[in-house]
């Protein structure tokens, strides 16, 4: 009898332990928020063309700048804006802006989500400078950004900008460190909804010289990758390319060129630990005899430098310059690229990259890349966008658009990363000492 | 007849009138019969007495008058003078009234006549009353009458007679019982008034007498006992107008009507006040005494009276027309009222002394003879100090008080933490919580407040009015009580004192405790304190029927006040409840007694059903929402799971970690295997243990949280382990002797091992808790979550974000704050947060949300406050979100101000143009600019309402689901929250309180049921 009643005990304590272990629930799990933030593409400076490349037609979008900020379907995969920049929720998908000045120069950049700072490793204040930065604020308040400017003379002075709410303020090159030639801006919000977008124009006397859309840097680092270095032979003369490095840190830097090519790649000679100064911009000449085309550098430094590295292209017999800026190592992502036909140029030790390629008519189609040091691609005829499904490790891309007003550049990076934040809880705790 | 052996002019008629008055009677006529002083005529009325009152008084050849059975006292005086011939010497004729159970002492007229003979002034005299049973218990030396009508006779209740009221003097009356007067100022007046049928007779004569310029006096050497038989309800009131032959009622009509038809008519007025006054008090002292038939009769005497003015009429008419003195005559005679207070003060006193004291021994109970030889021959006992400490009071007392102090030094002063919210200054913020019909608590609320919040603000009056005064020493004291609770109630299972103290020991130690003292549950601590005692009071299952139900409404006092912290307690009741009606049915079934089976279910029904009760509207909200069954008062914070809660322990911060394993279940399954009624206790034990365990894996939302939080099943440990210290304290009690007479077996390992786990286990317990006081979830307030400059406006909202810790993960969360911290009560009312502002605050952390402001506006949320340490990367994206401007960073937290314009009350004209109008509080008056739409941003509720010119402005729910209210005209307009129903169920739940109380406390017993020994 005793023996039964300890079995059916021990049963009944055995079952109902297994069951409340097994629906216990886990209140450790933490629950995440996944979202894209909103991108903003430039405004649209006076003379210039700025087409803005969409994945979808339904994608909601305002003007910044018009009073109502509600949000809208486009409409379109090419948005043409007038002047004002705009705002675009594209869910992950990164629009890719491109500028011209008819027969003058061409440009494209990423838009981007607003960041605490940017920079911008590009332009001159000197007086062939046409250009300007633009600072947006897409939020619904008075936000302040400042501008830090260093040039080959070292730090210039800060300038703080009051943005009005849902505003664009312009402010000219040559008012941040004037008569400097080489220039590295650095905006950083102090609070609001901040994007930057840095227009390089250049003129001397009535000569335009070209200009360029500026794409800009989140972060320096100690390894920097620029993919997509236009190599244009003109008459068997190798071009000349000008490196623009900066560190920003106390210390100065170390760094080693080593240049990828579908040549194989090497360094080039003066490039091996080399001693760079901090505080002072820098521009090198970099002339290196490889084969047609693109070509990538890769920096590699004991400090964080911030580098761009400015060609002169031509096209359709226009002169132009572009500024080809680092790309982050390559993860999945999506960009739009409807209509503007980029070649893109992936590099790295070991490329292996699966694509996805969409296209107007809605086919879709995969696409492998594998090699290695340098591979371009070409993006077929009526893609709209392009997916990076897998990428190897520290694989690289930029694109190259060659347009008839010149060639633009844009890195292949993702303009809003996929922010996971731990979801907020309603917790009347935060009211409890 | 006796034998007169004294001359005296008087002739004396005695009149005995009797009404069932058998009993007494034989002794009244002896007594009658032998006096002193020879009556010259006797002569009786019977009134209808249904028993052989009339054929004793004919066997005692005393002529008798028939009269009806309603004929009433006065009457069948009148009708006896009426009948017996008067004497020549017609100043000297008395009339001596006899009642039927009152008996005079032999020389009783001998004493009233001498005392007449020097007093010709002296219309009426009367002797000193002592009782019939106890003849030394002193009942009147005259009479007088009280302003509110009481029967006033100057003595203390049971007042021993030791001849200190002796003496003659004059009074306003006499009693009727023994009444000498002289006969023709009787027949002037027109002898007892008619109206006056039984009862304040007397009061009434007395009074005419003096008025008629006479003199009346009572005799203390002339003695006589009297029954009271009417008054003490030992026989039935039959006279003409006894409404339902109710003593009291008539008592108390009568009363009133003496005072209103002698007194002068400018006291008229002040006397009906005090009657009306007087008799709702005493309606509502008889009420408490559970004596409602005595309640209304209070009530009814004076309407019966009121409502029929041409008695008084006719009365005052009568008294005029003999009235010779002015009425000021009487002031001496009526009682001072300083007296009458001190007098009721003395008796109220008296009868407390008597409960407490009833049996202490007094100088009379010691029977042994002072003996000086023997004092001498014995020993000086020296008083040992050190064995104090032996006593194991003292032992429990004095580790107790260490394990404490030691445990809360981080607790001395206001607490906070864990559970408990903020404590409110004042008794009076606590009171209004509890009353107001909305609370300002996130985007509010109306939510009924727990009963709690009520009982704490009644107990904070002992406390100068000081709730945290009370929460601390409460919290400080809780092991204290819990270990008196349980040393008490472990008196039923064991004599051994060092047993019993280290049981309640151990309870007091428990995890449950522990980690309810730790985290300031009070629900949990309210019932480990008052459990033993509920379970002393109904300590088996069985037997249910044998219960008084004085007892079972003591009880259900004990699980209401309990439930009213959490209604856990009542799901602990449920399941007792169906376990014994389980029982119950398994009875039934084999001695198929239907009464007994019902009166069982009645009792658990009132068990079951009264916490429910008084504890409404509250308790109904949670048969509406039954998660809210699950909930302990304040912050809702998580357990430990079920496998903490199979060793005992509640888990959760402040808890016992996994390691400090107590000897709860093992006790628990070690008494399953008993034969006894070990056994039951165990099971009930295990029951509630399983109980804790199911429960503990369910995660519920609520109390202002959204995050899932893993249940607290403090309640139901606290069954299991009273249960487990029950079971191992008789199995130690029943084991010592069987170990002592046994070789070594299985049992003996057994209890070694037990004693070991629970030997380790207190030092755990008490290491651990002592180790970690610095640490405790709860502590002493030292600092405010809120900046003092954002409570600076009265109608802001400000949504707080802030980084805590739940179980090693620490995560963001947020709530809307209304400029202060939490205080207690409020968790307990707030409101899930709405989803629109959930979403709001996640895309204000994920950087997306770009109407976030937008959605804070709406909701009159105007300042977000960020409390340090936070995620640099939070307030990063909250800066570069843009609609919020930073007003502050310090090193409390940031604070950005939402920059659209926003409040409480939103004003939008027909243009769309908003305006903020002036809020503070929950109601307020202001005025509207022109027509438009006004927008309340609290939550939606149909209390709301906005009254412009007396008229409601029609209401209705915009789509965040804030009230707003169309306007149609300019002008001032007044916003308010209608709390009828509230008020109206809080009303109800006050009287449902009285009612349990009443039913609580001892019964007052009717006069009927007094037995005439504690009577005279």
């Amino acid at each position: 009898m005793k023996f039964k009643n300890g079995a059916i005990l021990g049963a009944v304590i055995a079952m109902v332990l297994l069951a409340t272990n097994l629906f216990d629930a886990n209140t450790n799990a933490r629950q995440y928020s996944k979202s894209y933030p909103a991108v903003v593409c430039p405004p649209n400076p006076a003379g210039v063309t700025t087409t803005t490349s969409v994945s979808s037609k339904k994608t909601p979008y305002y003007r910044i700048g018009n009073k109502s900020t509600k949000l809208v379907n486009i409409k379109t995969l090419r948005y043409s804006s007038v002047s004002d920049p705009i705002l675009l929720q594209t869910e992950g998908v990164t629009p890719i802006s491109f500028q011209s000045r008819t027969s003058v120069w061409a440009g494209s950049v990423l838009c981007t989500a607003p960041a605490t700072s940017q920079w911008f490793v590009g332009g001159t204040s000197d007086v062939s400078s046409k250009g300007v930065i633009y600072l947006v604020n897409s939020g619904l308040s008075v936000a302040i950004a400042d501008i830090f400017t260093w040039s080959e003379n070292g730090e210039q002075a800060v300038k703080t900008i009051s943005l009005k709410a849902n505003s664009t303020v312009a402010v000219k090159l040559d008012s941040l460190a004037p008569g400097d030639s080489n220039i590295v801006v650095k905006v950083v919000a102090r609070s609001g909804r901040v994007n930057s977008f840095l227009v390089d124009e250049r003129v001397k006397g009535l000569q335009k010289l070209g200009g360029d859309s500026v794409n800009a840097i989140s972060a320096p680092a100690r390894k920097l990758v620029i993919s997509g270095i236009p190599q244009q032979i003109v008459k068997k003369k190798v071009p000349t390319h000008y490196l623009r490095l900066f560190v920003p840190g106390v210390a100065d830097a170390n760094f080693t060129l080593e240049l990828l090519s579908s040549n194989g790649r090497f360094i080039p000679i003066g490039y091996n630990e080399r001693k760079l100064i901090s505080g002072s911009v820098v521009e090198l000449k970099l002339t290196p005899e490889v084969a047609k085309g693109a070509f990538a550098i890769q920096l590699t430094s004991d400090q964080p430098l911030v580098a761009a590295i400015r060609s002169r292209t031509t096209s359709n017999g226009v002169s132009d310059f572009l500024w080809s800026t680092p790309s982050p190592a390559l993860a999945p992502m999506q960009i739009a690229i409807g209509g503007i036909l980029p070649k893109i140029i992936f590099a790295g030790d070991a490329i292996a990259i699966d694509l996805k390629v969409e296209f107007s008519n809605g086919k879709v189609k995969e696409q492998s890349i594998t090699g290695s040091d340098l591979v371009s691609w070409q993006v077929p005829n009526n893609a709209t966008a392009i997916t990076v499904l897998r990428a190897g490790v520290d694989n690289y891309a930029g694109a190259l658009i060659a347009a008839k007003s010149g060639y633009a550049f844009f890195p292949i990076a993702s303009g809003a990363e996929l922010t996971k934040v731990a979801i907020p809880s309603s917790n009347i705790r935060v009211l409890n000492p | 007849m006796a034998t007169s052996k004294i001359s005296d002019p008087f002739h004396v008629t005695a009149v005995i009138v009797s009404h069932d008055g058998a009993i007494w009677l034989p002794e009244v006529v002896a007594a009658l019969s032998s006096q002193t002083r020879r009556l010259d005529q006797i002569v009786a009325v019977d009134t209808g007495s249904k028993d052989k009152s009339a054929a004793l008084l004919k066997a005692a050849k005393i002529p008798v008058l028939a009269m009806p059975r309603d004929a009433g006292f006065g009457d069948a005086v009148y009708r006896a003078v009426e009948k017996f011939p008067k004497s020549n010497n017609e100043r000297n004729e008395w009339i001596w009234v006899i009642h039927d159970d009152c008996a005079p002492k032999s020389d009783a007229l001998e004493k009233l006549l001498v005392e007449l003979v020097d007093r010709p002034n002296v219309a009426m005299a009367g002797p000193k009353l002592l009782g019939w049973h106890d003849r030394s218990h002193l009942l009147e030396v005259g009479v007088s009458i009280t302003n509110n009508g009481d029967r006033w006779t100057g003595m203390e209740a049971h007042e021993y007679d030791q001849g200190q009221h002796d003496g003659i003097r004059d009074v306003l009356s006499v009693s009727t019982a023994g009444a000498l007067i002289r006969r023709d100022v009787f027949e002037e007046l027109g002898g007892y008034d008619p109206q006056l049928a039984l009862f304040r007779d007397d009061v009434d004569f007395g009074w005419r007498i003096r008025m008629a310029g006479h003199s009346i006096i009572v005799v203390t050497d002339s003695v006589a006992f009297h029954a009271q038989a009417a008054a003490s309800e030992r026989r039935s009131v039959d006279v003409e107008g006894a409404f339902l032959h109710r003593p009291l009622l008539l008592d108390r009509r009568n009363s009133a009507y003496v005072l209103l038809a002698n007194s002068s008519a400018w006291l008229l007025p002040w006397l009906i006040v005090q009657l009306i006054t007087s008799a709702a008090i005493r309606s509502i002292g008889y009420l408490i005494a559970k004596l409602p038939g005595y309640a209304s009769d209070e009530i009814l005497a004076i309407a019966s009276l009121i409502f029929r003015p041409a008695i008084l009429r006719a009365a005052r008419k009568e008294r005029r027309i003999h009235r010779l003195l002015p009425p000021r005559v009487i002031a001496d005679f009526i009682p001072p009222r300083l007296t009458q207070y001190r007098n009721g003060l003395n008796n109220f006193l008296e009868s407390i002394r008597n409960r407490i004291f009833a049996k202490l021994p007094t100088d009379n109970d010691i029977d042994e003879e002072f003996n000086d030889d023997a004092d001498l021959l014995t020993p000086v006992k020296a008083f040992n100090w050190g064995s104090v400490f032996k006593r194991p009071h003292v032992v429990l007392g004095i580790s107790l008080f260490i394990f404490i102090l030691l445990s809360s030094r981080s607790r001395f002063g206001s607490l906070i933490g864990g559970a408990l919210a903020t404590t409110p200054h004042g008794t009076s913020t606590l009171w209004r919580s509890y009353i107001e019909s909305w609370h300002q608590v996130g985007m509010g609320s109306s939510a009924p407040t727990p009963p709690w919040v009520a009982l704490l603000s009644i107990l904070s009056l002992f406390f100068f009015g000081k709730p945290a005064v009370l929460v601390s020493l409460f919290i400080f004291f809780a092991p204290a009580l819990m270990a008196v609770s349980a040393y008490k109630f472990l008196k039923i299972v064991t004599a051994n004192s060092w047993l019993r103290v280290s049981a309640s020991m151990l309870y007091a130690i428990s995890p449950v405790a522990i980690a309810s003292v730790n985290t300031g549950r009070l629900g949990t601590l309210v019932l480990l304190i008052l459990l033993p005692w509920i379970v002393a009071s109904i300590s088996s299952l069985d037997n249910f029927q044998r219960i008084s139900w004085r007892r079972i409404f003591g009880v259900a006092l004990l699980i209401s006040i309990a439930t009213s912290f959490t209604l856990m307690v009542w799901l602990a009741v449920l399941v007792v409840t169906a376990v014994g009606v389980g029982l119950d049915i398994r009875i039934f079934n084999a001695d198929l007694n239907k009464e007994l089976f019902d009166q069982k279910l009645k009792r658990r029904i009132a068990l079951l059903a009264t916490p429910v009760i008084v504890t409404a509207p509250w308790s109904l909200v949670a048969i509406i929402n039954p998660s809210r069954f699950l909930y302990e008062p304040g912050i809702l914070l998580s357990g430990g799971g079920p496998n903490l809660a199979f060793l005992g322990n509640p888990g959760g911060p402040g808890a016992l970690p996994w390691w400090a394993i107590s000897p709860l279940t093992l006790v628990l399954i070690v008494a399953y295997f008993a034969r006894t009624q070990l056994r039951k206790v165990a099971q009930m034990g295990i029951l509630f243990l399983l109980f804790s365990v199911a429960l503990s894996a369910i995660s519920i939302t609520g109390n202002g949280t959204i995050a899932p939080t893993q249940l607290w099943v403090g309640v139901f440990l606290a069954v299991a382990t009273l249960a487990a210290v029950t079971v191992g304290a008789i199995i130690l009690n029943d084991l010592r002797d069987y170990l002592i007479a046994t070789n070594i077996n299985y049992r003996h390992i057994l209890s070694a091992c037990l004693l070991i786990i629970t030997m380790g286990y207190s030092a755990t317990a008490f290491s651990w808790n002592i180790s970690q006081a610095s640490s405790s979830p709860v502590y002493t307030k030292s600092v405010n979550i809120l900046p003092e400059y954002l409570g600076v406006e009265a109608d802001a909202k400000t949504l707080v974000l802030r980084e805590i810790t739940n179980r090693d993960l620490t995560s963001l969360a947020f709530y809307i704050s209304r400029g202060s911290d939490i205080a207690l009560g409020e968790p307990d009312v707030a409101p899930i947060q709405d989803p629109a502002i959930a979403k709001a605050v996640i895309e204000l952390a994920d950087g997306s949300g770009l109407t976030t402001s937008k959605t804070f506006a709406d909701f009159g949320i105007k300042y977000l406050f960020a409390k340090n340490p936070i995620d640099k990367d939070v307030v990063s994206t909250i800066d570069a979100l843009g609609g919020f401007a930073r007003t502050s960073a310090t090193t409390d937290g940031i604070v950005w101000k939402v920059s659209k314009p926003t409040g409480r009350l939103v004003f939008t004209n027909i243009k769309g143009e908003v305006t903020l109008l002036a809020s503070g509080g929950i109601g307020v008056t202001t005025s509207v600019p022109g027509p438009g739409i006004i927008t309340l941003t609290e939550n939606y509720d149909l209390g709301w309402q906005i009254l412009q010119n007396g008229l409601k402005l029609e209401r209705s729910e915009n789509e965040d689901g804030l009230p707003q209210f169309k306007v149609l005209e300019t002008g001032e307009f007044t916003l308010i929250h209608d709390g009828t129903l509230r008020r109206g169920a809080l009303s109800l739940q006050f009287i449902a309180w009285v009612v349990l109380i009443i039913l609580t406390l001892p019964a007052g017993r009717r006069k009927r049921e007094i037995s005439e020994m504690e009577l005279s």
